[in-house]
């Protein structure tokens, strides 16, 4: 029989900070999927998924009163409202280009020179220009460095889907940012 | 961070200020109280489901040894699975596992004192918690196909692999709660909650599919 040793960590100290975290956002977090789905057992629904999301993720989570709590809360919220209202209303994904092509759709700014890319100017961009779904898919993939697969198993569809998403929403707001600095 | 990144860093921050500031608090169902309980007790003992890069690879370590330590014994009933890791998470996952629906699932054995508290049924999973009636005890049932990924906190239990009439189980413990996956056939059955072990085995023998 193989036993494996691993350093126990109990700290009793993670059921309380959850409980208050929860008792924070809940409501917060139900309005955000609520003004999605517009109907109250189903944002209650997403509520549920976007906690036990959170405890999945929890050791992420730093101060309870942080604006970046709030805003982690927020968004994944809002993707399980997005997740929940593609659902309701049978949305079908459809297929485009190659893959390889997609692949190599990476971040267009990491390499730039200094000053060739603004972000708060970027960020107006984003705004004017991508839809709740497509700025979810970029915090999520931007700011919260989830991968293409996890994703995917966040919004219930393929990798490709998602790939596809992120790479057409990035080219969306680069063309648009590009053609108002005139470059 | 690059100057996208940060975009999305200061898209993100106007988004979440122009939230109201005082939502008026919302009376919730007695089914969504009963769920967060279900999750407020799986905190309990402290975090849920999360595996370091040091855990992972000493559980896959080990994995590794305990298969070259019992090239004698016979070949597993089970499948291979592969742990697989996340920035933030490791996952169990059966090598080869197939597609197809997940059917009904029946419990033939239910504890003295447990009731069914909720039940969950999705294309690829169905999970089924139990609860006692004194509220101090709990169980989770999880059936899920072989193809999805099942987590795994090796952080927070001691885990043993254990092989019974050729079925490989992975079982893991605490000072709280108890654990067990296997996978039959094209499914991936986890079960763990707070009654022991023994209990938990009786109750996976139990399931029909």
């Amino acid at each position: 029989m193989l036993v494996l040793y691993l350093a126990l960590l109990e700290d009793a100290e993670d059921e309380e900070k959850f409980i208050k975290l929860y008792k924070k956002y809940v409501d917060l977090a139900r309005w955000v999927a609520y003004q999605r789905v517009h109907d109250t057992e189903i944002a209650e629904e997403c509520v549920q998924e976007t906690f036990f999301s959170i405890a999945r993720n929890f050791h992420k989570v730093g101060d309870i009163d942080a604006p970046e709590t709030k805003q982690y809360v927020c968004v994944i919220a809002q993707g399980f409202a997005i997740k929940a209202y593609h659902k309701e209303h049978k949305a079908v994904f459809v297929d485009f280009e190659s893959e390889d092509e997609l692949d190599s759709m990476v971040d267009p700014t990491a390499n730039s020179q200094p000053n060739e890319f603004d972000a708060a100017e970027l960020a107006d961009a984003m705004d004017k220009i991508l839809d709740d779904e497509e700025k979810e898919l970029m915090y999520l993939k931007f700011s919260y460095k989830y991968r293409y697969k996890e994703l995917a198993k966040y919004f219930n569809t393929t990798e490709y889907f998602v790939k596809k998403k992120v790479a057409s929403a990035v080219q969306k707001l680069m063309k648009y940012y590009k053609e108002e600095r005139n470059l | 961070m690059t100057p996208l990144e940060e975009a999305c860093s200061i898209s993100l921050k106007r988004w979440v200020d122009s939230l109201p500031d005082n939502i008026e608090p919302y009376q919730f169902s007695k089914k969504h109280e009963r769920r967060m309980k279900v999750l407020f007790n799986k905190m309990r003992g402290g975090r849920y489901h999360s595996i370091t890069t040091r855990a992972t690879v000493l559980l896959v370590a080990a994995i590794l040894i305990f298969a070259m330590a019992v090239t004698a014994m016979a070949i597993p009933y089970t499948r291979e699975f592969i742990i697989e890791k996340f920035f933030d998470h490791s996952t169990y996952t059966v090598v080869g596992g197939e597609y197809s629906e997940i059917g009904d699932i029946e419990i033939g054995y239910i504890p003295e004192g447990f009731e069914k508290n909720y039940e969950m049924c999705g294309a690829a999973e169905h999970i089924i918690s139990f609860q006692s009636t004194n509220n101090k005890g709990w169980f989770d049932i999880k059936v899920s196909l072989s193809n999805q990924e099942t987590y795994l906190d090796t952080e927070l239990y001691t885990t043993e692999e254990k092989i019974v009439d050729n079925i490989k189980y992975t079982i893991y413990f605490n000072d709280t709660s108890n654990g067990i996956i296997c996978n039959k056939s094209n499914y991936v059955i986890k079960a763990s909650g707070s009654i022991s072990l023994e209990e938990l085995f009786t109750i996976i023998d139990s399931i029909s599919y």
